[in-house]
């Protein structure tokens, strides 16, 4: 938020209702994007806190004052359990085609250390006409609740929310937005009705009598009342004259409505609640004003020798003759393998708006690097991007790293489909371990600094940010979860490019700065035995012209002279050709023999800033021309359906059939 | 009530007819937008406050969703509110030969309610012949015996499915003259495609993806034309591969009847 403050762009704004940024669509519209971790245990009840989650990024973006029209997902799973995976997306891709929103981008990242927390980050984007946000109540407003009725609180059946009442909410909040009755909504989770109308009260107060509150069955306790949660029961500030006409849209669309009071409540801010004629609580809200402050220590600078953080590891470098099963291992590596199994269940193609979507190519069976969306509501060929970054590993080496590695992620998935890489903006999503500790908070503090320094390097604003602290078991050790999503805009979706290799012929350019990084690699992760040799940590900045490098390549995207590109990340160079060859059904010639001395490290190592880029041969000059002053190089050209064929320093180091990349990554399917 | 769009003043007007729980009647919207017309979006209780309502409208379009959450099967409860309120002013509508479509949730309603293919019980629409949910893009090939302007110059057409109950399937002791069939499932190269998955995606009798009534005015149809009416719709738009735009389908629905 810092670092939002300290770039002061003119296209993000604080959202009207105080809660997060929203960002800019175009002169008359803007995007709001909320996300929202499982606040239920996912590891005992995946399916209702996944419902949960979901219900409640919905619901933020609807009391938000804006239509949600799209959603995103990101799991963080243990290896064990594939069908885990995909009962989890099953119910994620039901839960959204009942509401009518396209699930178009996330990520799973399985990690051994999420075994006793796996956790789900469920985000939405909606849309607005600038102005029409939600606000602050007006003193006089009537209390309104609408949604599902109130029920008892039970920890082991909470009400989680049909998806029949989220639609509903939707468009009756939508048609209450677009007549103008409605000055602020809230969303009835952590705290239920006492808390949402706190929150909304805190600057003018509210008086409730809950005897006009619908109940889902009787004998309910006040604090039940009260304190009770419900996904799909929203509050609304909404001017006595306007009542009527609510409930008249309520009717229309089978809501219950029920009022059960006013804002405002005297000359100072305060919750009164009562039944009837007794009262039940008197609560001055000023203390919402000046929340409590809580003083926690952290262990800086990182110690760096603890078993945990190698901050260098040494690699013995293997001969090409491994490079093969390598490469074959990475492709079909659960967190690279087609998640297309998975995604089957989801419909992207609903609201119309999917140009890009997960899965492209010849056979739609390429991984994207970002979804792109034209919002119909709009007209026109603006559209935007949605991307995520999410550099787990490397948090166990470096968590500075980590964050200018996963925003850079986040950031460059986005600027590969052609959106504008000067109005990208980034959510970070924390899922931590015991503050209290001061080695994690250590790891936290650093992470942050890095998202700050990312920020500020790329030009990114955040929307938002959130932290979830959770303990874990003693003695097991948690890797912290930093998650990046970013959402930019899309100047024309007639020019967005996908990753699949389009023709024969047409050449192959590595752009951006190539610092190549072992530590914190996936291919780390899978060598049976790293040691000796020559160390390659993670980098301690992001490449100083990056953003040069992005905004030259946003305007070859936009003269049209890019077939394709695709960002190097999670298993190098090797990974990033191989999934573009098996996307396209095209072979790849490359000579790497200009990258590194050595063929293993110009083919597994990572690197940020980096992407693939096809461009066709009546094209290739001008290409060459715009990044005269900028790091790249050419390192082959697109070749007939076959091989990827990769040499070095003059020898072949890499040949492979491109159905046998491809029978990897799509698990012989 | 009726949200109206920006259309110029002598566009066809639409009306998209919306129960609780549909949710394509902005994809419709659009698709009715871009081939020329005026489309209106109410709740179906709007309808009984106005029985004229339907008096100002050439065309009216039943979207796809899960209509009171498909509670007793998909379409059902919507078929139900459809004939016990409105029988009469949907009749009049349909037997003034003016134009109704129904996609997905919609065509579900449209068959339970006995609108399509010509009397109640006669079809039906049953779980996908996979058990699975279905979503996936598929090509279409109108029947050239089906006489409905709503299939005016429309030979092959490309768009997503996304149902769990999709598979159409004639009645025991029914059937259905072949003029009314409006779509069949095709293989990408334009082949019927005999019952084969995926090219059927939901295993539908006679590989039947819509049909019509017997006068041609009411259309019915599982997959979704309002999801490709600008070719950057089309999933591999990005490889040069076009067609198959459903754009003349809603072009004739508001100017052919």
């Amino acid at each position: 938020i810092m670092a939002t403050r300290r770039l002061n762009p003119s296209w993000v704004r604080p959202a009207a209702d105080a809660y997060g940024s929203v960002i800019e669509f175009d002169d008359d519209y803007d995007l709001v994007f909320k996300i929202e971790p499982n606040r239920r245990d996912f590891a005992s009840r995946p399916l209702l806190a996944t419902d949960n989650a979901l219900s409640e990024a919905v619901n933020n973006v609807i009391t938000s004052g804006f239509l949600p029209i799209a959603v995103t997902d990101i799991l963080t799973l243990s290896h064990a359990d594939p069908d885990f995976h995909l009962a989890v997306c099953r119910r994620i891709g039901s839960l959204c085609s009942r509401v009518g929103l396209p699930p178009v981008n996330g990520a799973t990242i399985f990690h051994e250390g999420f075994s006793s927390t796996p956790a789900i980050h469920t985000g939405c984007i909606g849309i607005g006409p600038r102005g029409a946000a939600a606000k602050h109540p007006e003193k006089g407003d009537s209390v309104i609740v609408i949604g599902g009725p109130t029920g008892r609180i039970d920890e082991a059946e909470f009400q989680v929310g049909d998806p029949l009442t989220l639609k509903k909410l939707i468009d009756v909040v939508d048609y209450a937005r677009k007549k103008r009755l409605i000055n602020a909504a809230g969303h009835c989770r952590a705290g239920g009705l006492a808390v949402a109308v706190g929150l909304l009260a805190r600057n003018i107060g509210a008086r409730l009598d809950l005897q006009g509150l619908r109940m889902e069955n009787g004998g309910i306790s006040a604090e039940d009342l009260l304190l009770s949660e419900n996904d799909n029961r929203i509050i609304l500030a909404v001017p006595p004259e306007n009542v009527k006409a609510l409930l008249e849209i309520c009717e229309q669309f089978d809501l219950e409505m029920s009022g059960i009071g006013d804002f405002g409540s005297g000359d100072s801010p305060r919750l009164i609640v009562g039944y009837g004629e007794s009262e039940w609580v008197d609560l001055p809200l000023g203390f919402l004003r000046s929340p409590p402050r809580r003083e926690l220590f952290a262990d800086l600078p990182l110690p760096k020798s603890e078993a945990l953080l190698p901050l260098a590891v040494e690699v013995v470098q293997p001969g090409p003759e491994t490079f093969p099963d390598f490469l074959l291992e990475l492709l079909a590596h659960p967190n690279m393998a087609s998640k297309a199994d998975a995604m089957r269940n989801f419909d992207v193609e609903v609201r119309g708006m999917s140009v890009i979507r997960p899965l492209v190519g010849k056979k739609l069976d390429g991984p994207s690097d970002a979804a792109v969306l034209t919002p119909q509501e709009v007209g026109g060929w603006r559209g935007f991007s949605l991307a995520c970054g999410n550099a787990v590993r490397i948090g166990e080496f470096d968590p500075y790293a980590m964050a200018l590695i996963s925003i850079d992620e986040a950031v460059r998935n986005a600027v590969c489909t052609g959106a504008n890489p000067r109005r990208i903006a980034l959510l970070a999503n924390y899922y931590w371990g015991d503050p209290e500790s001061p080695d994690t908070l250590g790891r936290l503090v650093e992470a942050m600094r890095g998202s700050f320094d990312a920020a500020l390097h790329l030009g990114t604003p955040f929307l938002d940010t959130h932290a979830v602290f959770t303990k874990h078991p003693v003695g097991e050790h948690l890797p912290g979860r930093m998650l990046i999503s970013s959402i930019g805009i899309h100047p024309d979706i007639r020019k967005a490019v996908s990753m699949d290799l389009k023709s024969t012929g047409s050449s192959l350019y590595l752009i951006g700065d190539w610092q190549p990084f072992l530590n914190g690699s996936h291919l780390l992760a899978i060598l049976p035995e790293p040691s000796l040799g020559e160390s390659f940590p993670p980098p301690k900045s992001l490449p100083a012209r990056v953003n040069e490098i992005y905004l030259a390549f946003h305007q070859a995207v936009m003269a049209g002279m890019v077939c394709a590109a695709h960002d190097l990340s999670e298993g190098g160079l090797a990974v990033a050709a191989a999934e573009m060859t098996l996307a396209g059904r095209l072979g790849l010639e490359l000579d790497l023999s200009a990258m590194h001395e050595s063929p293993f490290i110009s083919l597994f190592a990572e690197a940020a800033g980096c992407l693939l880029v096809e461009v066709s041969s009546e094209d290739s000059d001008s290409f060459e021309m715009l990044f005269a002053k900028l790091p790249f190089r050419r390192i082959g050209i697109v070749d007939v359906p076959g091989s990827l064929s990769i040499s070095h320093g003059g020898k072949e180091v890499l040949k492979m059939s491109v159905s046998e990349l491809r029978k990897a990554f799509n698990g012989n399917s | 009530m009726a949200l109206s769009s920006k259309a110029p003043l002598l566009a066809p007007k639409a009306l998209i007819l919306v129960a609780p729980g549909s949710n394509r009647e902005a994809d419709l919207a659009h698709a009715i937008q871009t081939a020329g017309g005026d489309p209106h979006t109410i709740p179906l209780n709007m309808l009984s406050k106005n029985k004229d309502l339907l008096d100002r409208y050439r065309l009216v379009a039943l979207p796809g969703g899960f209509s009171y959450g498909d509670l007793f099967g998909a379409g059902r409860a919507w078929a139900h509110e459809l004939t016990s309120r409105f029988q009469d002013i949907l009749d009049h509508f349909i037997d003034g030969q003016r134009a109704v479509i129904g996609v997905g949730n919609g065509f579900q309603a449209l068959v339970r309610a006995g609108i399509l293919p010509h009397r109640r019980r006669s079809a039906t629409l049953a779980q996908n012949a996979s058990g699975q949910f279905e979503s996936r893009w598929v090509q279409l090939s109108s029947n050239r015996t089906n006489p409905s302007p709503w299939l005016i110059g429309i030979n092959l057409i490309e768009c997503p499915v996304a149902h769990y109950e999709g598979r159409f399937v004639i009645r025991e002791n029914s059937t259905i003259p072949e003029q009314q069939i409006a779509f069949y499932y095709v293989t990408r190269s334009g082949k019927i495609a005999a019952g084969d998955y995926p090219a059927n995606p939901n295993g539908s009798t006679l590989d039947i993806a819509g049909l019509t009534n017997l006068s041609g005015n009411v259309l019915g149809m599982m997959p979704h034309p309002e999801n490709h009416v600008i070719p950057w719709q089309h999933p591999a738009w990005t490889r040069d591969t076009h067609g198959g735009l459903c754009v003349r389908l809603f072009e004739n629905g508001l100017k052919a009847f």
